[in-house]
């Protein structure tokens, strides 16, 4: 929720001070969005509110007349709390989605504002009439950015490819097997695009391009790139976990569990936490 | 500039910037606009020469040729209708009578008798240049004239494109049958159907290995639903997937040695991987949604997957090790039904529209969404073909489901099945 406030504030920030009115119709989508998942938060907190209260009242009543609750109560009791659980896990889910929308509105603010800052003689190939596709961008989104300049293998009158263009191209490489190509197209994002929300990603992108092709060595090298340069990241998790996976098709095995505990201990209660156990379980390795 | 040259260059561009473009719906979804397509080779197909008593199966092999490359959208075919203008040249080809009705290519196919079989001989013929630039010989029966024409036509757009065509694949789907639903297969043109299972019981989502031997599938014949492999010599074996009451939707990765699947083992649908050689199980997912319809992506890294984890149906990408879920389909409150085309380029999938299921596909160089069906009804099963210029799908209609083909750009629809209820069909590779 904090990413999505902060987001907001900066996205409504940058679009009184960019050139022009940017996107109010998104904006005020994503408020709107921002808004359904804020209530619906505040209605699962009611709901599990609710559920502990019974349960509450369930235990008090079991401890003050021993039998006196039915078998029927206890099971609408669970299906209560199994609910109020499912559509907890549901506004999670939303509010990650959200998160991956506000990242694709920021990729629009890079682009506005990297337009403002290009010299009007400068070529660019960015379509700011806002012809930007109605896709979701596969790849997991796209970046906010800061404008870097331009590396120095484009000239002043080059066409740049979008921020979005360039991750989209870089993940259709990767989804076709053209590995090389994809670890140079994310490489170049997350050089020029550093300060984006998905810089971390293409990194992440990095290792696994690396990992697909058997380099382990490499994908780990990416991987604690991420990890330096984005300690924070929500890939950190799965950067971690891929470095011990690495370990182990490297067959170092010690680094391995070493490793996989760590992500255990780390990041306890997520997918990459349990994968982790899967795999020292499978190694027979204590957890 | 002279007027009517601008027009004319204005013209142009308009068509230019047509070709493959979608325009934008309300969604941000594109509505299909038919494209032109790449330039057609002009193929002029005149009538077998056949011996005596061979006529009708010359005609049959003639209209499935001329069918088939038509549908490969490799070639154009004259239309027949012309032929009477080229007279008959006493043996020789009479080039400029065939360039006269515009056709770039022009075959000459023979067949007799040897043996009581049919020696079916092609060749192609260039006629600006006059070569002769294909020749090949075919011997079988009668029966499998239609096979041979698949035959030859495969090798016709092999010559033309360096690929070959998809006369020779064959789509497998489930059809209802007495009182259960059984596995059937097709040529790609709905003809030749035939039944794979007899088992009067329920066998669903037949799914081919990479290599085309093999079925995966869906079948009731045990004690609970289980995943199934059919060898293409009718062997039969149990997939020794994870004991769930339900297991289902399997799909194959690239190499052949995996196979995706959900299963409700743990109370709720999730997705596992067996690993065919050793047995292991692996599980995926771990959510309290509904994970199902998972399809492994052409490089064999990510999965595509339905799952209702938002509380609602949408299509979700993840990798093979179950990290970095991320949600593809952005507009509409129910999609499911993933499918990758074969570059990984593109994915197809199914969307609640206006209260009927329709196909869109996703390019994921571009992030742009196209609609690809329109009519009234549900259309669903997206599935590709192995050259990723068409699809097979399933669509109710006429009331009842049959199973359809159209181009990737929503044209050139057709209907393979009439009656029998018919669903998820897949396309051999």
């Amino acid at each position: 929720m904090q990413k999505i406030k902060f987001l907001m504030m900066t996205l409504c920030g940058a679009a009184l001070l960019s050139t022009g009115c940017v996107m109010p119709d998104q904006i005020a989508q994503l408020r709107k969005d921002v808004a359904d998942v804020q209530n619906q938060l505040r209605r699962v907190e009611q709901q599990q509110e609710d559920s502990r209260r019974a349960m509450s009242e369930l235990r008090t009543q079991l401890s003050e007349e021993t039998g006196g609750v039915s078998r029927a109560e206890f099971a609408d009791m669970k299906l209560a709390v199994d609910e109020a659980a499912r559509s907890s896990a549901i506004v999670d889910e939303r509010i990650r989605e959200t998160n991956q929308r506000v990242d694709r509105m920021s990729q629009t603010m890079q682009e506005v504002r990297q337009m403002a800052r290009q010299p009007a003689t400068g070529g660019s190939s960015y379509d700011y009439a806002g012809g930007r596709p109605a896709g979701a961008g596969v790849g997991g989104g796209e970046p906010l950015g800061g404008g870097n300049d331009r590396p120095a293998a484009y000239g002043a009158g080059d066409a740049l490819p979008s921020p979005e263009a360039l991750y989209n191209a870089a993940y259709a490489d990767y989804s076709k097997g053209n590995y090389s190509l994809a670890v140079s197209g994310f490489e170049e994002y997350a050089s020029r695009f550093s300060d984006s929300d998905l810089a971390d990603n293409a990194l992440y992108w990095v290792g696994e391009c690396h990992f697909a092709q058997g380099r382990f060595d490499r994908s780990v090298q990416a991987f604690d790139s991420l990890l330096e340069r984005y300690p924070q990241s929500d890939r950190a998790a799965a950067s971690n976990l891929k470095k011990g996976l690495a370990y182990l098709e490297q067959n170092q095995i010690g680094k391995a569990i070493v490793q996989l505990r760590f992500v255990l201990d780390t990041y306890e209660g997520s997918d990459e936490a349990q994968i982790a156990r899967d795999k020292l379980a499978s190694l027979g390795a204590s957890v | 500039m002279h007027r009517s040259i601008r027009s004319f260059f204005l013209f142009t561009v308009v068509l230019i910037a047509g070709y493959g473009v979608a325009a934008q719906g309300p969604d941000g979804i594109g509505d299909t606009i038919n494209k032109t397509g790449p330039v057609r080779i002009k193929i002029a197909i005149p009538d077998a020469t056949a011996v005596d008593g061979f006529g009708a199966v010359a005609r049959e092999l003639i209209e499935t040729l001329r069918a088939d490359l038509e549908f490969s959208g490799v070639y154009d075919v004259i239309d027949p209708a012309l032929y009477w203008k080229v007279p008959p040249a006493g043996g020789q080809i009479p080039h400029d009578d065939w360039l006269s009705i515009d056709a770039d290519e022009v075959t000459q196919i023979k067949l007799s008798n040897r043996s009581g079989r049919i020696d079916v001989v092609a060749e192609l013929f260039e006629n600006n240049s006059r070569t002769r630039t294909f020749g090949k010989r075919y011997a079988g029966t009668k029966e499998l004239i239609r096979r041979v024409a698949h035959m030859l036509a495969d090798e016709l757009v092999l010559h033309a494109t360096g690929r070959r065509g998809l006369a020779t694949t064959r789509i497998a789907f489930t059809s209802k049958h007495g009182k259960g639903k059984e596995l059937f297969l097709m040529d790609y043109d709905g003809y030749r159907i035939r039944r794979l299972t007899t088992t009067s019981t329920i066998n669903l989502t037949p799914v081919w290995s990479p290599d085309g031997s093999r079925l995966a599938f869906v079948s009731w014949r045990g004690k609970q639903p289980g995943i199934y492999i059919m060898g293409d010599d009718g062997t039969l074996q149990s997939a020794a997937a994870i004991d769930g009451e339900l297991n289902a939707a399997p799909d194959w990765s690239p190499d052949g040695r995996k196979i995706v699947y959900s299963s409700d083992t743990d109370g709720n649908s999730d997705l596992y991987i067996l690993d065919l050689a050793s047995g292991r199980n692996t599980r995926l997912t771990r959510t309290q949604a509904i994970e199902t319809a998972p399809a492994y992506s052409p490089n064999g890294r990510e999965i595509a997957f339905t799952s209702d984890r938002s509380g609602t149906p949408q299509v979700y990408l993840m990798g093979t090790d179950g990290l970095n879920v991320r949600r593809v389909s952005s507009t509409g409150s129910y999609n499911e039904s993933p499918a990758w085309s074969p570059e990984g380029d593109k994915l197809a999938y199914v969307s609640r529209m206006d209260g009927q299921f329709e196909i869109l596909v996703l390019d994921i160089p571009t992030g742009q969404l196209t609609k690809l069906t329109k009519g009234r009804g549900n259309k669903e099963n997206p599935r590709w073909s192995p050259d990723g210029r068409h699809l097979v799908f399933a669509w109710n209609r006429t009331g009842t489901y049959d199973i359809y083909t159209m181009r990737d750009d929503g044209s050139d629809v057709r209907r393979l099945t009439r009656g029998g209820d018919c669903f998820t069909p897949d396309w051999s590779r």
